[in-house]
């Protein structure tokens, strides 16, 4: 293999991708060279993830063409890419349930095992025991099915899959948004290894930071248009930005007050409880309130989350929210959460937030349907639906477009907009910002601040501290079942302070 | 090309409709308009108002996300109930309201048993169809194999005069249509078939929602056993046998996907019994030889189901 | 919107057709059934001049529905079929179904919109409700296989377009146990067992046995009682037939009523066990041969159609015969016809049944065409259905005779 740095090894020329009428990738001339990491930053919709996929064969090519060491490269399939030096880590999940670890990891290449037409099993665990080290993995049991270890687990694995042949392109497509501090970090790591091997990698995400601290040059696009390339020396948050979203961001990302009062009526109540995660947590969410969770993935915040909307049943303790006429009301099931104006935004937003082949006008009408009286008409439908897409401008071709088309940011503001829409007074949003853009993100902070404002109480589980910070009146911090610390808003507080309760 | 994006939006319809269109423009060719006598018409209409009934109760199944396979054999049972019940009191409205309670309590059973003990649906309904038919074929063994109606003349109008078939498909086809479209059951059942999660966290009650899907089931199940009584004459060991797969073959013609969700339409079920029925029914009358009649059929019925799969591929590739 | 304007559009689009077709469709039956009609009489006068002109011209379309059209029974009945559809001035629809009542109401409503003014049905299991879809639309109805008794109608009126059923087994079960009996005694056998279906299912097993068994017992040859299965299915009886036979040891032939061939010859295929088999199949010539099967046998599936052809003719053109009242088979108020049942019990039985009884070319079989229009009133003003019963209750050796 080659291992001369900043040779130029692959090229786009004029590459355009349409959906359609939709053009996705609008003529995007770009060149990699070796020895480097690129980072490719844009907006949700820009085309990042299309030139990504064109370029691993996910999808085929519209028109312009492309070049691998000045010939033209043209895959046939995903697996053809990878004969050429190219592997990609996708945005979905890329491994199989079922599969073990090994099996995962050697899906489609079996072949190399096979003795007589016999898959030597132990030979391939091995194999895929050593693959998973190389990247430092090592408490991995390859043999126990992919199901069983957390998402974090099974990218580094498909991470590990697509190291094992040893690529001269290494794409790196949204896979950090689902990793915590330590997945990140041994992604890092590797593209970092194979930059100073002489290796490229496209890296593609949505945060700006990681992109500004890992990346040699960062392409930007708008629209399925390049419109800018810069290079470390003149990386400028600020201007990265404004080329990504084609005007200027305003400082006033999150919320800009400080001011961390509220209103003094308490919305919802946990008293000591306590089941399989959660361990004796307390917490109050008053009226006007934004609390923040944080928290490492596995600290019990998400599972607090689902017990407060009734998903998860509590074994000792209590959650009572304020009902109707000031009550207080006991909630132990999704109908008493409802019933309390209290809505969910599950983080997993395909599986669990959003019904994907539905459409959008479905998928908002759902929470509200309790409340649309025994026949629903179809001009009431419509009218809410337009209401909701108007009110979160939701990019849609009709509001009949089925959910799953959609790219993250709008699929994010239509499960958002299913617990505006049924008047909920009470919203837990779990990672509310994952996988969404800087624009979306900014809408999504401008609207949180401005609920908080009307007098909704909001929840937010977050594994990004900055928006918690940025955003929360108080911040409960959370690790193995229990809340350990609480911050309220303050000027001066920083992730290292938060942190430090968290590990 | 505004035209091309209307046909992509609509492609379910145009399979639906589209395939009865073509079906009826076929066979009024072959039988040179035979199928349109007025006598035609009144026997199309008895011989798919058995089918057409249980299709439309199982729309709620199969969008749901269940696959029922025990809706003949139930409804052989039904026929056996309304006519010992008749045969006792004479009196057609509580033999049919018995026929309902016996086959709302056996899908009840499948309910029971699918949404508390865990099972696989369709393991559930495989129990109910050897339960039901078992029962059919042992009380037929105490009675010479046959179970003659006493008073045939009080249900044999259902038979002869085809309005009943007609009013009766109309008012159940007008209930599924209403239930299916406009009330949170239908939506709340559609969500379920593609994303039972996200249904729940949005308020559906997925229990509750199932109860309902199979209580109306049952219903249409055991209505329908009436006209398949009246139309057979008596109670035999075959009664219904089949009549599952009819409504899948029905509602698959229709344009229905069997795993449920969002794509689902009770349209299904109407347009793809009346295609199903014209199938046999055309064949017949345009003198089609007996011995290809099969053939024809399965062609006929690959090309229909050609047209419906492509629709599902064209989310395939799409921007993200 | 545009989702409701399309359904809109074909909705309206096929009530249009269904109106247009309507008009039409009435039209065009009508022309073509004139356009048929015309040709077959052109067709009849030119090979039957020599008949009185009683016909009228018009050509008879009958529809059959029967379980399958594809098995050697089905084969035999269109063979026929074919035959007097080109010597005679009728025309046949076939339709199928399954043991399904409810379908059974479909073949017959479809051949009735297909323009069939009689139907000959296989089955006789939804004979109310069948009877009444063709007394609503005035079309004959008469059942081939099986004989009609009044308790079938279950107290109802079975209407003038009721035809009757077709006493099978020659209408003499005591001579067929007779004769199956004659070609047991013959093989030297002599310890006797019979399997039949379930009586509820096949009532006339126990007389056509009793005669078999007296037969046989007076000649000292062990008989035992008829054992029934339990069920219809090919399992149930193999597995009584295996049951039956491994009870007694000393048993050295079955007589399989329960469909020998199919269902009873598997259990036993292999054993010294040798079979008298009610029931034909092609494989008769070679077990035959083996020395496995004693004696075979079947309805005459050809009679029992002739005879309710016959029937329909005769009732379509609104003539009765004489004696229709005091019929040898009538069963009460119900006419029957009758079908015999050819026994084979050996290679030249199996010759004459081949060439007489189920030949490809009707000609040859064992009903001619001027044969069952002497038993037909427009064509002989004098027949009766004491003529149409002999016709059709030939047993092998005479329909021999006839023929040679």
């Amino acid at each position: 293999m080659d291992n001369k740095k900043n040779e130029v090894f692959f090229e786009t020329k004029k590459l355009t991708k349409k959906f359609g009428e939709v053009v996705a990738v609008n003529q995007v001339d770009m060149v990699i060279r070796t020895g480097e990491i690129r980072g490719l930053i844009g907006e949700n919709g820009s085309g990042k993830s299309t030139i990504s996929s064109m370029i691993s064969a996910i999808h085929t090519v519209t028109d312009g063409e492309m070049l691998l060491y000045g010939t033209p490269y043209k895959p046939k399939d995903p697996g053809d890419a990878r004969a050429h030096g190219i592997t990609m880590i996708v945005q979905e999940m890329g491994t199989i349930d079922g599969l073990t670890i090994a099996e995962n990891i050697f899906v489609g290449d079996e072949k190399r095992f096979a003795h007589h037409g016999i898959i030597n099993r132990d030979e391939m665990n091995r194999e895929a025991e050593k693959v998973l080290k190389n990247i430092g993995v090592t408490d991995v049991d390859v043999r126990k099915p992919a199901s069983s270890y957390s998402l974090e687990t099974r990218k580094l694995v498909e991470v590990a899959k697509s190291l094992y042949y040893d690529p001269i392109l290494f794409i790196v497509d949204e896979t950090t948004t689902a990793l915590s501090q330590n997945g990140r970090k041994i992604i890092y790591r590797i593209i970092h290894e194979l930059r100073d091997k002489g290796k490229a990698v496209l890296f593609i995400s949505h945060d700006l930071e990681e992109l500004i601290n890992n990346c040699d040059v960062l392409t930007v696009l708008r629209d399925g248009k390049m419109v800018d390339t810069i290079e470390k020396a003149d990386f400028d948050e600020n201007r990265i930005k404004h080329s990504m979203v084609g005007r200027e961001i305003k400082g006033d990302y999150y919320r800009s007050d400080f001011d961390g009062t509220h209103g003094e009526k308490v919305m919802l109540h946990a008293e000591h409880i306590s089941n399989e995660v959660l361990h004796d947590v307390s917490i109050t969410l008053h009226e006007g309130e934004i609390l923040g969770l944080a928290g490492l993935s596995g600290c019990g915040m998400h599972q607090l989350g689902r017990a407060l909307f009734g998903l998860d049943k509590v074994k000792e303790g209590r959650i009572t929210a304020a009902g109707e006429a000031g009550s207080e009301v006991s909630i132990s099931s999704v109908q008493d959460a409802l019933n309390c104006r209290i809505g969910y935004i599950s983080k997993d937003r395909d599986k669990e937030a959003l019904v994907l082949p539905a459409s959008i006008k479905e998928n908002l009408l759902l929470p509200n349907l309790r409340k649309m009286g025994a026949l629903i008409s179809p001009r009431r439908e419509k009218e809410y639906a337009q209401k909701q897409i108007d009110f979160l401008a939701i990019k849609c071709s009709s509001m009949n477009q089925a959910v799953g088309e959609l790219s993250g940011g709008n699929k994010q503001k239509v499960s958002f907009g299913k617990w505006i829409g049924n008047n909920s007074k009470i919203i837990i949003m779990d990672s509310p910002t994952r996988g969404v853009d800087i624009g979306v993100k900014t809408t999504m902070y401008q609207l949180i601040a401005r609920m908080k404002k009307e007098g909704y109480s909001i929840l937010i589980i977050s594994e990004e501290m900055p928006e918690l910070i940025g955003m929360c009146d108080k911040i409960l911090v959370m690790k193995d079942g229990k809340v350990t610390n609480a911050f309220n808003r303050d000027e001066t507080l920083s992730e290292q302070q938060i942190i430090e309760y968290m590990i | 090309m505004k035209s091309i994006t209307f046909i992509k939006r609509n492609r379910n319809n145009l399979v639906c409709y589209g395939s009865l269109a073509l079906v009826i423009v076929l066979f009024a060719i072959i039988t040179k308009g035979q199928i349109f006598s007025a006598y035609n018409l009144k026997s199309l209409a008895g011989q798919m108002v058995v089918l057409m009934i249980i299709s439309i109760g199982m729309i709620f199944m199969f969008a749901h996300g269940t696959v029922d396979i025990a809706s003949g054999a139930v409804a052989g049972l039904c026929t056996m109930i309304i006519t010992l019940v008749l045969n006792a009191t004479g009196n057609v409205p509580v033999s049919v309201l018995a026929a309902i309670v016996t086959a709302v309590a056996l899908y009840l059973f499948m309910w029971f048993v699918t949404a508390y003990l865990g099972l696989m649906s369709i393991i559930a309904s495989l129990a109910v169809m050897f339960i039901a038919r078992g029962l059919v074929t042992y009380i037929l063994s105490l009675n010479d194999g046959r179970i003659n109606i006493i008073h045939y003349d009080m249900i044999q109008p259902l038979k002869s005069n085809v309005a009943y078939a007609l009013i009766a498909m109309a008012v159940v086809a007008v209930i599924g249509i209403l239930l299916f479209n406009y009330t949170r059951l239908g939506k709340y059942c559609k969500a379920i078939g593609d994303n039972p999660i996200s249904a729940e966290q949005s308020g559906a009650r997925l229990k509750l929602v199932k109860f309902w899907c199979y209580v109306i089931a049952g219903c249409c199940v055991g209505l329908a056993s009436l006209f398949l009584l009246a139309r057979s004459g008596n109670v035999g060991k075959n009664i219904g046998s089949g009549t599952e797969m009819d409504v899948m073959v029905a509602v698959i013609l229709g344009g229905m996907n069997l795993n449920g969700g969002t794509k689902s339409r009770i349209g299904a079920a109407i347009a793809g019994v009346i295609t199903n029925t014209l199938l046999s029914n055309g064949l017949t009358i345009a003198g089609v030889n007996q011995t290809y009649i099969t053939l024809v059929k399965g062609i006929i019925f690959i090309v229909i189901i050609g047209m419906t799969l492509r629709q599902n591929k064209s989310v395939a590739e799409m921007p993200r | 919107m545009k989702k409701k304007v399309i359904s809109v559009i074909l909705t309206a689009a096929m009530t249009g057709m269904m109106f247009a077709g309507c008009g039409s469709g009435t039209e065009n039956t009508g022309n073509s059934g004139e356009g048929t009609a015309s040709e077959a009489v052109g067709g009849t006068e030119s090979t039957q001049t020599a008949d009185n002109g009683a016909s009228s011209g018009e050509t008879y379309k009958i529809g059959i529905v029967m379980y399958q059209w594809t098995d050697a029974q089905g084969t035999n009945i269109q063979n026929f079929c074919n035959y007097l559809e080109e010597n005679m001035n009728v025309e046949f629809e076939y339709e199928s179904t399954f043991y399904d009542d409810d379908a059974q109401v479909s073949c017959v409503e479809n051949l009735i919109s297909a323009g069939c003014k009689a139907i000959i049905s296989g089955y006789d299991t939804n004979i109310v409700a069948a009877m009444s879809t063709c007394a609503d639309a005035g079309v004959y109805y008469a059942v081939a296989l099986d004989h009609i008794t009044e308790d079938d109608f279950a107290g109802a009126d079975p209407g003038e377009y009721f035809l009757g059923g077709t006493k099978q087994f020659g209408g003499d079960l005591a001579e067929l146990g007779k004769e199956y009996a004659d070609a047991v005694a013959d093989a030297g056998i002599q310890n006797v067992g019979g399997i039949s279906f379930p009586e509820w299912a096949f009532t006339d097993a126990p007389e056509i046995y009793a005669s078999f068994q007296s037969e046989l017992s007076a000649q000292g040859i062990t008989v035992q009682d008829l054992t029934f299965t339990p069920g219809m299915t090919s399992d149930e009886v193999q597995q009584a037939a295996k049951d039956l036979v491994n009870q007694n040891p000393d048993m050295d032939a079955l007589f399989g009523m329960a469909s020998g061939l199919d269902y009873v010859y598997p259990a036993i295929q292999g054993s010294d066990v040798k079979l008298i088999a009610m029931g034909y199949d092609t494989s008769v010539a070679s077990l035959m041969d083996s020395g496995a099967l004693l004696a075979a046998g079947n309805n005459n599936h050809t009679q029992a159609v002739a005879s309710c052809v016959a029937r329909i003719i005769n009732a379509l053109e609104g003539n009765s015969y004489p004696d229709a009242a005091s019929g040898t088979y009538n069963e009460g108020s119900i006419v029957n016809g009758v079908a015999g049942y050819p026994v084979i019990s050996n290679k030249e039985d199996l010759d004459n049944y081949m060439n007489y009884v189920i030949p490809e070319d009707g000609a040859k079989g064992c009903v001619t065409v001027d044969e069952l229009k002497n038993c037909i009133i427009s064509y002989n003003p004098d027949a009766t259905l004491a003529d149409l019963n002999e016709l059709t209750n030939r047993s092998l050796s005479e329909i021999v005779e006839a023929r040679q």
